[in-house]
């Protein structure tokens, strides 16, 4: 077999691959939907595929570049290249093909322009994969890609394009071929082998890697630590310290101080006040001035928390054997968990306040002959934190290894909760003040019970903490 | 005899398909100095784990400190140190904060004697636990499970990170915490050389099963190396020694391993044959391949 025909076989072999597939496949009816629908008049959807195709395929090969084993293959250093062209000349062609849908465009004209369509299917995958190589660990700016699709359709960027490909599919064609040609160059480049290997990577792969993960996370955190003297203040360590040594040795009280010092510390260790803040300032705003009378997209933060806490496993460090029983640990991670609940809501609720100061604030946009007014937070919904974040919790301790899964599960409780805010707009449902506590009580009685069989019967380290 | 402080009875665990403990019997008595070897997978980290409670068995009994292994409370805990594999240690805590975490869990810890550690270790405080180099990780969890002067200290292959010195200091440090004659200590190893320095007792075991739990002395008696030299330049084609191990012949001299043998009896052997034999003992190495390779 040779090289490449070996290294194909990752694209089915490569577990990870498989949940991106069905996320790209998920995507796809949205982008040949308007194909099926001419007077839409926007063919150029799949670029988003090809664009993520190429993260893909690049995010692979780094990852096998990363081994020191393939640094040492002979003949293996033009593989990368071969593949990714490969991968996208196969993929980004049948794309190009939606063009042959295009209506009135003549037989042969409508090939070229579909070939046009390809070249420019090619530029965007290439584009993808260069993301791809060059950043090492997922980067966060992936996040904003949403608001650049919705951007450039609504500037209508994604037409301009098309008329191009459709009035000069020639001139695209030699165009495209030209910074094809670059990354071909930029692809074969003598060091990109040794460029690679041996370094840690977390790739868009890599996600159900825990301990990868946590390497990764460590070594970033130590890296962006190292700056600091201490993790924090030394007032937050004196303000624990105190309160552990106010309870008896071996005693209940000081393992839950003990445990939520260590919950809390390694957060606050890592926490980046500045970029949280203009994060969340963004959100609020952003989202505050996409929504509309009756459906307020902003409303969506008030899950945010929820999606932390399906990552947040509340027995952390099982491993170390400090003197609490598993009786202990349990009642530590009940504390922890009603005490980083509590502190959410109370941080989202914060933030829902300052969006509503800010609404007779900030003023109308006008633009494109649209007019997008600002809406703010409705503050009724904090109680969403309440019951959902104790599920989130218990699955994340019940599963801490498997991060596909618990990201699986947290788009799903997402999707009911989307599902229960639009029907609740629909029909107009007014809250009963009986529903959260029950709610509570229901989410707050399965945490609870999925938390004691973890600390009570599960093995708490290694290859017998199933998940973990 | 001492009451056993850990008791195993019948203990058996499964990891899916894989057998991990299969009917494990085990007694540990106080005092001892116990070496656990065994090839990678063959269940030595998994037996420690059930001794502290951190896995449940499928099947069985594992009782510590005369407590139920899955009931062990602070108190029982309190009195064990471990130095677990992994090395998971806080790792965006400084070290200083770490030593003074996990220092406020214990009445007696010994100020003492973790200024001794950290001048012989040579660790730095103020370095985050997370930049330390993996044999720097080790000498801090060492410290951290021995500062306490845990009754029992369970060291999980401890010395697999250090550096030739580090792991002769830590060897040394081992050497004087055994003084106290109170205190047991079940070290598991790769390098058995390491161990064979220390322990006084020996577990091997392999698949999941104990193989052997017996005293090193007895084991180191139960076999030897016979050097036998011919004294007229001829051996016999079949040497009449028993439980011959293995045997090396070349001209009229031959190397063999034997297992219980009397001294008394190879001499009066050796007579008759017109030989001249030597005696030695085997490393634990050598003892472990031939009881593994069983």
């Amino acid at each position: 077999m040779n090289i490449l025909r070996a290294n194909l076989k990752h694209l089915y072999q490569r577990r990870a691959m498989w949940f991106w597939y069905f996320f790209l496949l998920c995507l796809f009816p949205l982008f040949l939907l308007p194909v099926c629908v001419a007077e839409l008049d926007r063919f150029l959807g799949y670029l988003v595929l090809s664009f993520w195709w190429g993260l893909l395929t690049a995010g692979l090969q780094k990852e096998i570049l990363t081994k020191p084993v393939s640094f040492c293959l002979p003949g293996y250093r033009k593989i990368p290249r071969q593949f990714i062209f490969r991968a996208g000349y196969v993929v980004n062609g049948l794309l190009g093909l939606v063009f042959l849908a295009y209506p009135g465009l003549d037989f042969p004209y409508v090939l070229v322009v579909a070939a046009g369509g390809a070249f420019v299917g090619m530029v965007f995958y290439l584009l993808g994969a260069l993301g791809g190589f060059r950043n090492m660990n997922r980067n966060p700016y992936l996040g904003l890609f949403p608001l650049v699709i919705l951007g450039s359709v609504f500037f209508e960027s994604d037409r301009i394009l098309q008329q191009m490909i459709i009035s000069s599919p020639v001139q695209i064609i030699i165009v495209s071929a030209l910074i094809s040609w670059l990354f071909w160059v930029w692809l074969g480049r003598e060091g990109l082998t040794r460029q690679y290997c041996g370094k840690i990577s977390l790739g868009i792969l890599a996600g159900s890697n825990y301990a990868k993960i946590k390497k990764i996370r460590h070594a970033e955190m130590v890296r962006r630590l190292g700056k600091k003297k201490t993790p924090f203040p030394d007032t937050v360590e004196n303000f624990f310290q105190r309160r552990m040594s106010q309870h008896n040795f071996l005693s209940r009280g000081k393992c839950a101080w003990g445990h939520l010092y260590i919950m809390l510390g390694e957060c606050l260790s890592v926490l980046q006040v500045r970029q949280l803040a203009i994060c969340f300032g963004l959100i609020v705003i952003i989202s505050g001035y996409l929504s509309k009378d009756g459906f307020a997209i902003s409303n969506m933060l008030f899950f945010l928390p929820v999606i932390f806490a399906c990552q947040l496993d509340l027995l952390p460090y099982r491993g170390i054997l400090l003197p609490a029983s598993r009786g202990d640990r349990f009642y530590a991670t009940v504390i922890s968990g009603s005490t980083v609940t509590l502190l959410t809501t109370l941080a989202i609720a914060v933030i829902a306040l300052i969006s509503i100061l800010l609404g007779p604030v900030l003023p109308d946009i006008n633009l494109k002959g649209h007019t997008f007014g600002y809406h703010a937070m409705n503050v009724k919904y904090c109680f969403v934190t309440l019951p959902l974040m104790p599920i989130g919790f218990a699955v994340a301790t019940l599963i801490p290894r498997r991060q596909v899964l618990k990201m699986i599960f947290s788009i799903v409780l997402m999707e009911a909760y989307l599902g229960f805010y639009v029907v609740t707009m629909i029909r107009e449902i007014q809250f009963n003040l009986f529903i959260p506590p029950v709610l509570m009580m229901i989410s707050w009685g399965i945490s609870l019970l999925v938390l004691r069989y973890v600390c009570m019967r599960r093995c708490l380290a290694g290859a017998g903490s199933r998940g973990a | 005899m001492n009451e056993a402080i850990v008791q195993m009875r019948n203990v058996c665990k499964r990891f899916g398909d894989i057998k991990a403990l299969d009917k494990v019997d085990l007694d540990i008595c106080p005092g001892r100095i116990i070496g656990l070897v065994g090839a990678n997978g063959s269940g030595k980290s998994t037996l420690l784990r059930h001794i502290i409670g951190l896995y449940l068995p499928d099947e069985g009994d594992c009782v510590t400190f005369g407590c139920q292994a899955s009931r062990l409370g602070a108190s029982e805990l309190a009195r064990i140190g471990y130095v677990h594999q992994e090395g998971e240690l806080l790792d965006w805590m400084t070290v200083r904060q770490l030593i003074r975490y996990i220092s406020a869990y214990y009445k007696d810890w010994n100020r003492r004697l973790e200024d001794r550690y950290i001048s012989d270790f040579d660790i730095s405080l103020k370095v985050r636990v997370g930049s330390l180099s993996p044999g720097q990780r080790q000498k801090l969890a060492i410290l951290l499970a021995m500062g306490f002067e845990p009754e029992l200290l369970i060291l999980d292959e401890p010395a697999s990170a250090l550096d030739p010195i580090a792991r002769a200091q830590f060897l040394d440090l081992l050497l004087g915490i055994i003084q106290d004659s109170t205190r047991t200590i079940i070290i598991s190893s790769h390098i058995l050389s390491d161990v064979e320095k220390v322990i006084d007792h020996l577990l091997i075991m392999k698949e999941g099963h104990l193989l052997r739990d017996s005293s090193f002395d007895e084991l180191r008696e139960e076999f030897c190396r016979l050097r036998v030299t011919s004294l007229d330049g001829q051996l016999p084609a079949e040497l009449p020694f028993a439980e011959i191990v293995d045997c090396t012949r070349e001209e009229g001299r031959a190397v063999l391993v034997l297992r219980n043998y009397s001294q008394e009896k190879l001499e009066a052997q050796a007579q008759t044959l017109n030989c001249e034999i030597e005696i030695e003992t085997l490393s634990l190495e050598e003892i472990y391949r031939i009881i593994v390779s069983e």
